[in-house]
């Protein structure tokens, strides 16, 4: 039992965000949810293979942004938070803007060129979506 | 505290573990030994004699097997590691193996030896033989305790196969030598064994030798450090 | 109060060709420590202290709260020890050894041991002398590992194993996590293994420790820049450990890393193109060709 996270040591990204990352997406989509208590830190690491360390490492950032509680005692639980949805779903759209605009830096872009990039991306979607009426909430 | 963790128990179970692993060899030695004896009860001079240079032999090898088997190949086939991180101190771990040796190979030559004895009272052959048939037989005892001393020190094959060459090699030159003792040389074909003076002074001289290399040994393992 | 697994103060030792000077490595219970170095560190001197097999010329050494070597008897009933060189007697069986093991640890657990036999898999009337490397390592393992030993010191433990081999090894080992008064110590030139597993890294180089740290935050110190250099860049740069220039750009790694790295590097001339975040191994390499 792997409480249904895939960790992989080929990713680039550093294991403790791999399991805020898979924690925080089980939020999102329903999987894991509110008041459910999350595996004790020892019980995550052993099944996942990852130090204690790490899985400590990653519970902490989980509980600053807000996805997860932690009651001295009683152990973690997912966050009962109703906006947090709404919130998580901004700080991704936030994380992702953050990445495109890395690579575009790395293009050698401006900022003007990145912006305007942004604009005709809007413009093609909204004229693409026109005729269906576009279906995100 | 040390004395409460007194570890006779462990020691106890590693001379268990030596027994276990050597007892299929031993088996096949006292066999041997016993066809061997057989030989020597025909009670002709040749078989006799045939018997005697079985016997000297079987008695090195025994000795040469067991020092080699369990305490030379303990450390080159890397068992020690294995031994050594069972709860034991390096000191009582090599205190174990001395006296597992000891006892594995005490017990089938007082076997071997005492069954010489009894088919030389038995049969027709001369008791005065048995005086040298002792002497002889704890010379290849005390040779014993050299090599096994070598091993237990050096854990060096090298240097252990040396000593049984020298001492296997001395004991042709021991057996002449004392034939050549006219107080062993007049009682040897007599009807009953004589022990006299010069018989008991070599037979102390092998067994205070014996007990110096093995208390000698035993002083020196314990002032060992390093292990592995 | 904090308790220790283990405990090394200032311990010193030295070979005609090796020292070991002033080491002070300490490990909290319920914690792992991967001990890294190349071969010749000093790892297994250091493992063999711990063991009380050689005896430090000075400072103290203390296991489970026992000194050693006086009181290495204790130690060792809650010490288990498996290392690459460790081998089993060859005439006997696994069965043999597992009930060796029994009769001097009341505490073997012979269900559990049953256990990992399957998932070994390896068969315990099978004879030593027939088994392969990865079979014998894995038997050496469960020897120790049904005992459950409060510290586990393991040299080497997945050197020479093939990848399924190795798998299984780490799930056990990922199993002791769950107690949190179990702690492992483990040597491995395999910065993979350690990499997963370890809460402290112990860096050990020529019989100096280089770096004790979590892990996390060790790797988190190190970093790898790819930057564009101009003719304004300056010669060196605080924090770096090498630099290494071609053409217009510039590899730059730092043992120092921090967010305001970045900006430091872009003040001293450097353009940062990439950022990277370096594996055990690679940090591994560059901390030892900066000691040396």
């Amino acid at each position: 039992m792997t409480f249904g996270l895939f960790l992989s040591n080929t990713d680039k990204k550093p294991m403790y965000l791999q399991i805020v990352e898979q924690i925080t997406s089980k939020v999102l989509i329903g999987d894991w949810p509110a008041d459910m208590p999350l595996p004790s830190i020892r019980e995550l690491a052993a099944s996942t293979q990852v130090s204690v360390i790490t899985v400590k490492r990653a519970y902490l950032e989980l509980e600053r942004a807000g996805v997860i509680v932690t009651q001295a005692g009683k152990g973690s639980y997912v966050s009962a938070n109703t906006d947090l949805n709404q919130q998580l779903r901004r700080q991704e759209f936030e994380q992702q803007l953050a990445d495109t605009i890395n690579l575009g830096k790395q293009l050698q872009l401006s900022d003007e060129q990145i912006i305007d990039c942004v604009a005709q991306q809007l413009l093609m979607q909204t004229s693409l979506k026109s005729g269906v009426k576009a279906g995100e909430q | 505290m040390t004395t409460l963790f007194k570890n006779t128990n462990m020691i106890k179970r590693l001379i268990i573990k030596d027994w276990e692993l050597m007892k299929k060899g031993i088996a096949g030695y006292m066999a041997a030994g016993i066809v061997t004896i057989g030989i020597m009860g025909m009670a002709t001079e040749i078989t006799f004699n045939v018997g005697a240079i079985l016997m000297i032999t079987l008695l090195i090898v025994i000795g040469a097997r067991s020092a080699v088997e369990s305490i030379v190949n303990e450390k080159k086939d890397q068992t020690m590691p294995f031994i050594l991180s069972l709860p034991i101190s390096p000191q009582h771990y090599a205190l174990a193996k001395l006296l597992s040796n000891l006892v594995l190979y005490i017990v089938p030559w007082l076997i071997l030896v005492l069954g010489m004895l009894a088919v030389i009272i038995s049969t027709p052959i001369y008791n005065g033989v048995i005086p040298l048939v002792v002497l002889v037989s704890v010379y290849i005892l005390a040779a014993y305790c050299c090599y096994l001393a070598t091993a237990l020190l050096t854990y060096s094959e090298g240097f252990t196969i040396a000593v049984m060459i020298v001492t296997n090699l001395l004991i042709n030159a021991f057996i002449i030598g004392i034939m050549r003792m006219p107080e062993i040389n007049q009682t040897f074909k007599a009807a009953t064994a004589s022990w006299n003076s010069t018989s008991l002074t070599i037979l102390a001289a092998e067994l205070g030798f014996t007990c110096v290399i093995l208390v000698l040994t035993a002083y020196l393992q314990q002032r060992k450090t390093n292990f592995l | 109060m904090q308790n220790y697994a283990f405990e090394m103060n200032d311990v010193s030792i030295r070979y005609p060709h090796f020292k070991m000077e002033g080491l002070n490595l300490s490990l909290p219970q319920g914690q792992v420590m991967g001990l890294v170095g190349v071969n010749g560190a000093g790892k297994s001197t250091t493992i063999r202290i711990l063991m009380g097999l050689v005896k430090a010329d000075s400072g103290q050494v203390k296991a489970l709260g026992y000194n050693l070597p006086e009181h290495q008897v204790q130690a060792k009933y809650d010490i288990g020890f498996a290392s690459d060189d460790m081998r089993l007697y060859k005439s006997q069986t696994l069965q043999w050894h597992m009930d060796f093991i029994k009769s001097i640890y009341p505490k073997f657990d012979s269900a559990y041991a049953a256990d990992l036999l399957k998932r070994f898999d390896l068969i315990a009337d099978q004879q030593i002398k027939g088994i392969s490397h990865g079979q014998r390592v894995k038997a050496c393992l469960l020897l120790v590992l049904a005992r459950r030993p409060k510290l586990l010191i393991l040299d080497e433990p997945t050197t020479g194993l093939d990848p399924v081999a190795r798998e299984e090894v780490i799930c056990e080992l990922a199993d002791i996590l769950l107690d949190d008064e179990r702690s492992v110590l483990f040597s491995s030139h395999n910065t993979h293994d350690i990499e997963k597993l370890s809460d402290q890294i112990a860096f050990l180089d020529r019989g100096k420790l280089l770096a004790l740290q979590d892990k996390e935050s060790y790797l988190e110190s190190w970093a790898r820049f790819r930057c564009q250099i101009n003719n304004t860049s300056s010669e060196s740069v605080l924090g770096a450990v090498s630099i290494k220039r071609n053409g217009q750009i510039a590899e730059i790694v730092t043992a120092q890393y921090s967010p305001h790295y970045v900006a430091q590097l872009q003040q001293a001339g450097f353009s940062v193109l990439e950022q990277h975040r370096m594996s055990l191994e690679e940090i591994f390499v560059a901390n030892i060709k900066r000691s040396r």
